[in-house]
């Protein structure tokens, strides 16, 4: 039982909810701003988002462009912390939105939905090291 | 018996003293019983090796006390390194749970107990205990806020002096000791390796620590370093 609920969890696609909501955003929509609290997620299906960040002295620049399949917004809501950096939509784009209290209720009864949880974070924090690395050249 | 290097070392996690302290450790008995039966307990002296970037994940390492750094190697070869990582973190779980290769090397900067678990049992242990998927969450997320912050403030900073600065005002956030408006920082690095975190060289590290001194911004003795003049580091960060 166990060997197979393992198995089952590893190979389960990426996918999360069906309490997505829906939304079709235009070129330059704001998904969420910097230091904002965050509301809940948002699951790329289509489409790209810019992520950027903003100093004090108001440069903007581009942390990376996200696409299809990748959740916004994620360790934001996990932590209960402010968004650290800003999602604009780079091209138009459908998300599916899901309500914080919503996400965050699922992730504690959802064992599959926990692990693709764990498994998109752990994709989220590989992505750094290349953009880390692309930094630096 | 004395332990090795002198280190509280923790056969059982259920009886350590600190993982209340530790995010993901802070865990139920039931769950540590059960991290318990999987893991195995290492000593490591300074400068040990626990895994290279591009080696297939054998597993986690659960860092219980001592520090490591994670470096990586951009296209051209220079080495950058990511993190410090702290007593508590899981170095590993990120390429374990995807079953990737390694994105960064890890090595001791101190000595240090290190408990390890092979992936396979890592993976059941997080399938079967909700508990300790939910802290994996946690620790992941907070992870990857950490990374992004590195990143922020490499990307951000206009120049070198600027991420040096930077630099300096995070380890007094995290781990500075203030007396009498003095703040004092262990700091275990080298020239070499404080330029390594901020994507430079050596030799301008050197030149900038100098400028600091003379401006008795930071004093420097041994491996202590202390911050005099903060509100001036904090004046070069335009983040």
């Amino acid at each position: 039982m166990v060997a197979y609920m393992d198995t089952a969890l590893m190979d389960s696609p990426l996918t999360l909810t069906s309490s997505e909501t829906l939304q079709h955003r235009a070129t330059g929509e704001m998904l969420f701003l910097e230091g904002e609290s965050p509301a809940g997620v948002y699951v790329l299906h289509s489409g790209e988002v810019d992520l950027l960040f903003g100093s004090r002295n108001g440069e903007v620049k581009a942390l990376r462009v996200a696409t299809p399949d990748q959740i916004l917004g994620l360790a934001a809501v996990v932590m209960g912390r402010t968004h650290d950096c800003s999602a604009t939509v780079r091209t138009r784009c459908e998300v599916g939105f899901i309500e914080r209290e919503e996400f965050l209720r699922t992730l504690e009864s959802n064992p599959s939905f926990r692990f693709n949880v764990l498994r998109q974070l752990s994709s989220d924090v590989n992505s750094i090291y290349d953009d880390i690395r692309a930094l630096v050249g | 018996m004395p332990s090795p290097y002198n280190l509280d070392v923790h056969d059982r996690c259920s009886d350590c003293s600190v993982r209340e302290e530790r995010l993901f450790c802070n865990m139920s008995d039931e769950t540590m019983a059960a991290l318990d039966a999987i893991k195995f307990t290492s000593v490591y002296p300074k400068g040990s090796v626990l895994f290279v970037e591009g080696e297939q994940p054998r597993g986690v390492f659960i860092l219980c006390s001592g520090k490591a750094k994670l470096t990586t190697s951009s296209s051209e070869g220079k080495t950058l390194i990511v993190k410090i990582a702290e007593p508590g973190e899981v170095l590993g779980a990120s390429t374990a749970i995807l079953g990737k290769k390694y994105e960064v090397s890890a090595e001791t900067l101190e000595p240090g107990q290190v408990n390890f678990i092979r992936r396979e049992d890592f993976i059941r242990f997080l399938g079967g205990q909700a508990e300790a998927c939910m802290h994996a969450v946690q620790h992941l997320s907070e992870k990857y806020h950490s990374a992004q912050r590195g990143i922020r403030s490499l990307g951000l900073s206009q120049t070198t002096s600027e991420k040096l600065a930077r630099l300096l005002l995070d380890w007094c956030a995290k781990s500075g000791e203030e007396t009498a408006g003095v703040i004092r920082l262990h700091v275990l690095l080298t020239h070499e390796e404080i330029a390594q975190m901020i994507g430079t060289t050596r030799e301008t590290i050197t030149r900038l620590l100098s400028d600091l001194k003379r401006k008795k911004v930071i004093a420097v003795k041994g491996a202590s370093v202390f911050i005099q003049k903060k509100s001036e580091l904090e004046a070069m960060v335009s983040i």
